[in-house]
């Protein structure tokens, strides 16, 4: 099929649009929070075992009182039409129940469970989920006060510290298997002053000949205090004396389709798979807050103590028209925006850092008196 | 998802990834709404697989996330058609500033010919060429990135290839 023509389109359809440095850091800081929700929810947990609760505040509802999203409508706000088409299959459970605590209507609007059932591909330990379970939840303030989508200053509002939904299952410990351990991902939107939160865990269907719950609290180390889990009888219930948040929804999932062998494999799995990701996860952020306080303590009177200039790399740059600026040295390229740069003049910033065969490096840049940047490349001593 | 596998995934396939999104939605604002989207999509599904062609699944939720979005943006993206071509243009215009003149002329009209052309063509045929010619994916990784027959994606190709050759054959 190749020949000379194809070679002509393929030079002159190269890429060569380039994502902004911005935009690529958005990604980098979407990433990094989420990161962090997890760590901080870990570190919780050692810190509320044991606390107690100063006041009943949850009770418990039967109907939604307000007009929610179906949750094949929210499937296809989160650009999912397979899902959306799954919601809304015969194999689909619509739930509908509502429980108000912790100054919130929650309510479980509905679940499915299947094979392939996404638009979407999840990998954990790089192998594909394809078995998943997915349910939806509608999150109101009950006040009738809207969630906020946006703050003062138009961005986001994020979520993620502030919610954590969650299968458990009866006789297994809520605190040590939850939608993180079971492969669990999220997607949440807010909508009309409604939070809508879309999770996806593997399938719990094979668990069907134990009562599988779906609990909301606040985060992953709220869970010990959120519920009370009797190890004698495996039961799950919410903690009376919670003050916080803690829905707890029983999921009407269908026994045929329970397999206590399947069960017990994947529960044996998640063990062995437990310490292993604790180690790693937990080396990685760490390496991660190293690394940002590492680089904030950089200033141009202490950088030399701390790593060593790549001379031939430094450069003046002067921005262009459009606010850019551009590079090109041995070991990088690129190009930035840097109208609206709000760094003082001399204050350094890390632009980047990577290891390469030679070292660790990082790359600085600093804004001069009369408006030009100096670039350059350090490798750490 | 690990910090340095969405670092080695954006400084691998950035810029493949954007230029994908810059063709497919012809416009600059949609194309970093796709591209920070698709991003945004491997992060909340909690890892990618980098020993199992990361281009190619980033690639697929982007045309996923691409076609769920499309009905809605239809009738905005024909305004800004015309729009967005000027803005790509004038984009290639800063990329190819270090060639000399006449190679720059001769390539940006070339790429401004080809980028015509390949709008012109339906969406089905337009993406299947995008992958093929401009992300250099082979037929197999095409029939997986979009979930249909390689026979399918073999006669698209086929037919996206004709119509180009037909409005191009004569200027490139």
């Amino acid at each position: 099929m190749r020949d000379q023509f194809d070679n002509k389109l393929k030079e002159a359809m190269r890429p060569s649009e380039e994502p902004d440095f911005w935009l690529n850091q958005k990604i980098m800081n979407r990433n990094l929070e989420v990161k962090k929700m997890r760590k901080n929810t870990w570190k919780r947990t050692a810190v509320t075992v044991g606390a107690v609760g100063l006041l009943l505040v949850s009770s418990v509802g039967v109907t939604a009182a307000l007009r929610y999203f179906s949750p094949d409508q929210v499937a296809k706000e989160t650009e999912n039409n397979k899902l959306a088409a799954a919601f809304d299959s015969e194999g689909a459970i619509d739930i509908d129940e509502t429980q108000q605590t912790g100054g919130y209507d929650i309510t479980l609007l509905g679940m499915v469970s299947g094979k392939n059932l996404s638009d979407f591909e999840s990998y954990a330990n790089g192998e594909l989920q394809a078995d998943r379970t997915y349910a939806v939840v509608a999150i109101a303030n009950a006040d009738g006060t809207k969630m906020q989508e946006k703050d003062e200053e138009g961005c986001m509002v994020g979520y993620l510290d502030k919610f954590f939904v969650s299968p458990f299952i009866e006789g297994y410990d809520p605190n040590r298997y939850n939608a993180y351990t079971f492969n669990g991902g999220v997607t949440y939107f807010v909508k009309d002053g409604v939070l809508y939160w879309l999770l996806e865990t593997d399938n719990m269907e094979m668990f069907a000949n134990h009562t599988i719950y779906l609990g909301v609290t606040e985060n992953l180390g709220a869970i010990g205090d959120a519920y009370t889990y009797q190890e004698d009888s495996g039961k799950i219930e919410k903690n009376k004396e919670y003050s916080g948040i803690n829905a707890l929804f029983t999921l009407p999932i269908d026994k045929s389709k329970a397999s206590e062998e399947e069960a017990k494999k994947y529960m044996d799995s998640l063990s062995n798979d437990e310490d292993a990701d604790d180690t790693e996860e937990a080396g990685e952020v760490q390496q991660m807050e190293d690394d940002e306080e590492f680089f904030s303590s950089l200033t141009l009177d202490n950088i030399e103590e701390y790593a060593t200039r790549e001379e031939s790399t430094v450069q003046i740059l002067k921005p262009d028209k459009d606010g850019y600026i551009t590079w090109n040295c041995e070991y990088s390229e690129g190009t930035m925006l840097v109208d609206g740069d709000a760094s003082k003049v001399g204050e350094l910033q890390v632009i980047s850092h990577g290891k390469v065969e030679k070292g660790e490096e990082f790359e600085t840049l600093v804004r001069n008196e009369d408006g030009t940047y100096t670039l350059a490349l350090y490798w750490i001593k | 998802m690990k910090q340095s596998e969405l670092e080695m995934c954006i400084a691998e396939y950035g810029k493949d990834l954007y230029s994908f999104c810059c063709y497919l939605t012809y416009s600059k604002m949609e194309a970093d709404d796709l591209y920070q989207d698709t991003f945004v999509k491997v992060i909340e599904l909690g890892k990618i697989d980098v020993s199992n062609n990361p281009k190619s699944y980033l690639l697929s939720i982007a045309v996923r996330l691409w076609k769920n979005r499309k009905r809605k943006l239809e009738r905005r993206r024909r305004a800004l058609v015309s729009d967005t071509m000027e803005e790509l243009e004038q984009e290639g215009k800063l990329q190819t500033k270090k060639s000399s003149l006449e190679q720059e002329m001769i390539q940006r009209e070339q790429k401004e010919n080809v980028q015509h052309a390949v709008s012109g063509l339906p969406d089905k045929l337009r993406i299947v060429a995008l992958l093929y010619y401009m992300e250099g994916r082979k037929v197999m990784e095409i029939s997986e990135i979009l979930h249909v027959p390689q026979g399918t994606v073999k006669s698209r190709l086929h037919k996206a290839r004709k119509i180009l050759r037909e409005k191009l054959e004569d200027v490139i």
